[in-house]
């Protein structure tokens, strides 16, 4: 029974990281007053960049950097559309998720052929065993018998929380997601802050599709972020813009998943598409039913020096 | 100009992909409008498409970001294999029905997430999409699963819908449904209600300045509400096109993405109902001939999108220019 616990915790947390990743970089990036609808399209890019990069270099950790760069290629894209040339956010971030699924999937066909044949598995990550600690009861294999990624979305909450709250860097992003006028004129960059920013979010979106091709399945397949960019969203919001919030809001989602999946191992009566719409569903009540609180005072408004 | 700039994106993807570009893009247009056929296939995916777009643009107009355009696709063409297989209505009374039906219930669909930004607060870009998975294992529910699946067919798919329900062929020998005669009327009715109603006219406002809207004693919820609904009853109807005249049932997988593609032509047409048909119009030949060029030069159809969402992004990127002044080359 307990090790069902711990196998059931631990498949939490994996699914949960995908959503946590991408969504710590959304918590980072809103804090300065930019929204990027366009996470899907950086988390597709980032399963695709980093299952090719994967597999022609041999490399998983390659793969890490290639789907990093993926991430950061949409994200750029969106702040440049909406940093330096100030339109309209959800307009670019909805434009670009449909770019990125169209490049991905025209990348896929490119180069395994448009009659699908079945993509080669690529080298994938390996679960790191912390001695001792991960032969913890119920605890242990969710949180010291992880891949690297899982172990960087947990580092990065207590990161992200101290940069954000305690260093001037962030008492900076902080005053240009609040109040840019004022940042600026006791002069913090504000486009420099919310690119870098920016840049952040596509990194962090991309590693977090990288957990898609490289920790589930070993192979990309077009569309496979099935709506995580946007549950990461959510997460922000549900998380009230703190990375804890974001982290456990994740959690949520990725324990909906995992309950799902082991619905439909176990076939309780229901049929599956009624299981697999579970987290869409749990998403839309979750988000009806908490209100958001407190987002930052400049979200989504583009900001122009006078 | 984002035309042509889009294009010479495309070329330096064929080129990567291995395709003689030139011949990829004579296809990509001439397979499309080159003979009867081309050009009827080119009409059939106009239908949907426009029909989704236009709600786009309503919903758009009045700043409700409503990305829900493919979920309500799904459930337009969902009820309209419910509807139409019902065996109890009158001859003569079934298309009607069918058309209203796949309107309306679609358009509450949308409706659910008008009334969760109005009364929670939840955004419509979120839940319209979370809403499109929903809708989309709904329809495979009701497509793999009895009542509505047809026992006699091998692949998954609904009973097939009665004829007095179906949208009659306008040129036998092609698949052209009359479902673009819908689709054009909906293209006027959208364009008068937009620039000749009192309910366009707070569309307007409560889109570009929802403050001033309230002052003018507009009740900004309520338009949202309405525009909401219209906007998904229209992305219903496309669904109804798609079962009602193409196909005659419900399968899986019966939007390549229409929804998401009209969001992006109700933008590359700047809202302008116009506008938006032209679009509508070029993404059809676009679309049309990306799959001509996939059979026959092995060219991945993908490449349609992408020029799509590269023009869209050069649209809004030069708008910026031309407010801020800078000289147009």
């Amino acid at each position: 029974m307990i090790g069902q616990i711990d196998l059931f915790l631990a498949s939490v947390v994996t699914l949960a990281a995908p959503i946590a990743l991408a969504g710590l970089g959304e918590q980072v990036l809103e804090k300065s007053g930019i929204m990027n609808i366009g996470l899907e399209g950086a988390m597709m890019m980032g399963a695709f960049f980093g299952y090719i990069a994967s597999l022609f270099s041999g490399n998983v950790y390659v793969g890490l950097v290639g789907a990093a760069l993926g991430g950061l290629i949409i994200a750029m894209i969106h702040g440049l559309v909406t940093i330096s040339l100030r339109a309209d956010q959800v307009v670019s971030g909805v434009t670009l998720n449909i770019l990125a699924l169209g490049l991905t999937t025209f990348g896929l066909k490119s180069i395994f052929g448009v009659r699908g044949e079945v993509p080669a598995m690529a080298p994938s990550l390996n679960e790191l065993r912390i001695p001792l600690l991960a032969d913890l009861p119920i605890v242990g294999h969710a949180f010291f018998d992880q891949n690297v990624l899982i172990y960087l979305t947990l580092a990065l909450v207590p990161l992200i929380w101290f940069v954000m709250n305690k260093t001037t860097i962030g008492l900076k992003v902080r005053a240009v997601g609040e109040d840019p006028k004022t940042a600026d004129t006791v002069g913090i960059s504000v486009v420099q802050i919310r690119y870098a920013c920016i840049a952040v979010n596509g990194i962090l979106a991309g590693l977090g599709g990288a957990m898609l091709s490289l920790a589930f399945l070993n192979y990309f397949t077009p569309g496979m972020s099935a709506g995580r960019g946007f549950m990461a969203l959510a997460a922000v919001i549900l998380g009230k813009w703190s990375p804890l919030g974001v982290l456990l809001a994740s959690l949520l989602f990725g324990g909906v998943d995992a309950l799902q999946i082991n619905l439909q191992i176990v076939k309780v009566g229901f049929p599956y598409p009624f299981m697999i719409m579970l987290p869409y569903l749990v998403t839309l009540i979750a988000l009806a039913l908490l209100k958001a609180l407190n987002p930052p005072k400049a979200l989504g408004v583009p900001y122009r020096r006078e | 100009m984002a035309i042509v700039m889009a294009f010479i994106g495309a070329l330096v993807l064929m080129a990567l992909a291995g395709t003689n570009p030139f011949s990829g893009i004579y296809l990509l247009i001439a397979g499309a409008l080159g003979n009867v056929f081309g050009l009827s296939e080119t009409l059939v995916k106009l239908t949907p498409i426009l029909l989704a777009s236009l709600g786009c643009v309503i919903a758009f107009k009045a700043k409700v970001w409503n990305i829900g355009a493919e979920g309500q696709l799904y459930i337009g063409a969902l009820t309209t294999a419910w509807v139409g297989t019902m065996s109890w209505v009158p001859p003569g009374l079934g298309l009607p029905l069918v058309i209203i039906a796949s309107f309306v219930v679609a358009g509450s669909y949308a409706l659910i997430a008008a009334v969760l930004k109005v009364k929670r607060g939840v955004n419509e870009v979120i839940s319209t999409i979370m809403m499109n998975y929903i809708a989309y294992w709904v329809a495979h529910y009701f497509i793999h699963w009895p009542p509505l699946r047809d026992p006699n067919q091998p692949n998954p798919q609904t009973l097939p819908i009665l004829p007095g329900s179906s949208l009659p062929i306008l040129i036998s020998g092609t698949r052209l449904h009359s479902g673009i005669l819908i689709a054009v009327v909906a293209t006027v009715l959208v364009y008068v209600l937009l620039t000749k109603t009192k309910l366009g006219y707070e569309i307007k406002i409560t889109g570009s300045n929802p403050s001033a809207a309230t002052y003018g004693g507009i009740k900004v919820w309520r338009v949202v509400l309405v525009a909401m609904f219209l906007s998904g009853g229209l992305a219903g109807l496309a669904g109804m096109g798609e079962v009602a005249g193409l196909h005659g049932y419900l399968l899986d997988d019966i939007s390549p993405s229409y929804g998401y593609i009209a969001a992006l032509v109700a933008l590359f047409g700047r809202l302008n109902v116009f506008g938006v048909f032209l679009g509508a119009l070029f993404v059809s030949i676009l679309f049309n001939g990306a799959d001509i060029a996939q059979i026959s030069l092995y060219l991945p159809k993908e490449i349609a999108d992408v020029i799509v969402s590269i023009m869209v992004l050069l649209v809004i990127s030069r708008e910026i220019f031309l407010k801020r002044g800078v000289p147009k080359r």
